[in-house]
């Protein structure tokens, strides 16, 4: 099983490692202003300081998003699970919203509710409330009709048919809506921060887009961007994996 | 009639269809059920049966005719097995059995009910085990124990063997037999099995194709508790025969 697993692997990490060598020869023979992936690694080993400071910054602001969304979206699809006409009427809204490029109003949005820390994550919360509303809204309301049926036999209260069968109905979306929930935050905080942030990864693309002086660096911070999007996917999911284990259908 | 029992006059039901034209499936239908008594209903697919679980249950009022049906739902006395087991995958079976006594808060030797209901149904070692680790019979038997566990006065199984296997099957029914006689509840399930439902029932309630009326009522005579003897018996032999006469002959 282990070793299956293993196999797995090592077709992609043999064309990574084959993609790098030729990226590394061409760059060398070329002479481009693209760094060589061991310029790059260099980098990244030399400097840790900027990349984690960077780094760290534009989490902040991802994870802080992230959070803020959560609680929203979780609030929101309980009123739309709870009271009909409140669905009825601001669901299709939530739907149509997401027609505005909300990545391309980012900065215009930065720049009405103001610079700083707080209102990137704010709008980074926006960006990612959405898979997160619409997975809890349809677990919170698409519960078997047969269970349905089951509490109303033993005439059952609201608020037990919420807590008792839609929560932990609904536990499987939410993994679901998580994980696209924890891509878009990270995507969010770098781009809310082209609008006028001075650290985070970011701040520093833009910058270097507008004046480029420092290539090497320029692709440090995309390795790390990638890095850091993974870690907050894979670390998201694993949290709420843990916590709901038991109420996932995969995991049992 | 006793206080408690079921009583059907001249039930009709129509469903709507999308058109507007109403489809009858029930038409007429005349049965009694007396207190602690077991009746089958018997009929081809799509003859209403479920519909008539659904009348007796009262979960919506019949076009046509009368349903008495004491003590109705929601009341706590009244317990209904699904055909697809309706367990909560994120309960345990012990976790699944409590549910009705919390939603009827119920506190009371709540611990003894639920050890009585699961010993009954021979699911006491499996209380652990949540639903997807249960194999069908087991899941049966599990939600048997879920529909014991309020003492129910009125019982209805909805094609109780549905999706088992024969030698399953049959083990569950002789469960079925002994629960029956144990809590000595009102019962009324819905099969299309003819030897299935003379085993267990003191009456089977033949019923035609679609519109449904009563083709014919037979009478089971052998006084309980059954064994698996009789299953080869002669007036076991003699009641299928009859039940099998009245379901051609409506066909025909």
């Amino acid at each position: 099983m282990r070793f299956t697993a293993l196999r797995e692997w090592i077709s992609p990490g043999l064309a990574l490692v084959g993609l790098l060598a030729l990226w590394e020869v061409a760059a060398r023979v070329t002479h481009s202003a693209t760094p060589a992936p061991t310029q790059i690694l260099r980098s990244l080993v030399s400097d840790p300081r900027f990349y984690l400071e960077n780094a760290g910054f534009t989490m902040i602001e991802a994870v802080g998003g992230l959070v803020i969304a959560i609680v929203i979206a979780y609030l929101t699809a309980s009123l739309f699970a709870l009271w009909a006409p409140v669905r009825r009427a601001f669901f299709p809204l939530v739907i149509a919203s997401q027609t505005i490029p909300l990545v391309a109003v980012a900065p215009v949005l930065a720049t009405l509710i103001g610079e700083g820390l707080f209102s990137r994550i704010f709008i980074t919360s926006w960006l990612c409330w959405f898979p997160l509303v619409v997975s809890a809204t349809h677990g919170l309301l698409h519960v078997e009709p047969e269970h349905y049926a089951l509490f109303s036999t033993y005439g059952a209260s609201r608020s037990d048919v919420f807590w008792k069968l839609r929560v932990p109905n609904c536990t499987g979306t939410v993994l679901a809506g998580m994980r696209a929930a924890a891509g878009f935050a990270f995507i969010g905080a770098i781009v809310v921060e082209y609008s006028g942030a001075t650290k985070g990864l970011g701040a520093f693309l833009i910058g270097q887009a507008r004046h480029p002086t420092d290539p090497v660096r320029v692709f440090g911070v995309v390795v790390v961007c990638a890095l850091c999007g993974l870690l907050l996917t894979q670390t998201s999911h694993g949290i709420v994996r843990h916590l709901l284990h038991r109420y996932l259908p995969a995991e049992r | 009639m006793s206080a408690s029992g079921i009583r059907l006059t001249g039930v009709g039901h129509s469903y709507v269809a999308s058109t507007g034209v109403p489809t009858p499936v029930l038409d007429g239908i005349d049965f009694e059920v007396g207190r602690g008594e077991v009746v089958a209903l018997v009929g081809p697919s799509g003859s209403g049966k479920s519909t008539l679980l659904n009348l007796l249950e009262g979960r919506f009022p019949p076009s046509r005719g009368e349903v008495y049906c004491s003590p109705g739902a929601a009341s706590g006395r009244m317990a209904r097995v699904y055909q697809d087991r309706a367990l909560l995958p994120w309960r345990t079976v012990r976790e699944n059995v409590e549910l009705p006594l919390e939603l009827l808060r119920i506190t009371e030797g709540r611990k003894e009910r639920i050890d009585q209901a699961m010993e009954r149904a021979s699911v006491a070692e499996f209380g652990d085990f949540l639903p997807g680790q249960l194999s069908g019979g087991l899941a049966y038997r599990a939600s048997i124990a879920r529909a014991l566990v309020t003492n129910p006065e009125i019982l209805l199984l909805d094609e109780p063997f549905g999706s088992l296997d024969e030698v399953t099957a049959e083990s569950v029914m002789l469960v079925l037999e002994d629960v029956l006689l144990a809590y000595g509840s009102t019962s009324v399930f819905v099969t299309h099995n003819v030897e299935q439902a003379v085993f267990l029932s003191d009456r089977v309630v033949v019923l035609s194709p679609r519109p449904t009326k009563v083709a014919g009522i037979v009478d089971v005579k052998r006084p309980r508790p059954r064994r698996r003897e009789f299953i080869g018996d002669a007036s076991f032999v003699d009641c299928v025969r009859e039940v099998r006469q009245c379901l051609r002959r409506d066909r025909s």
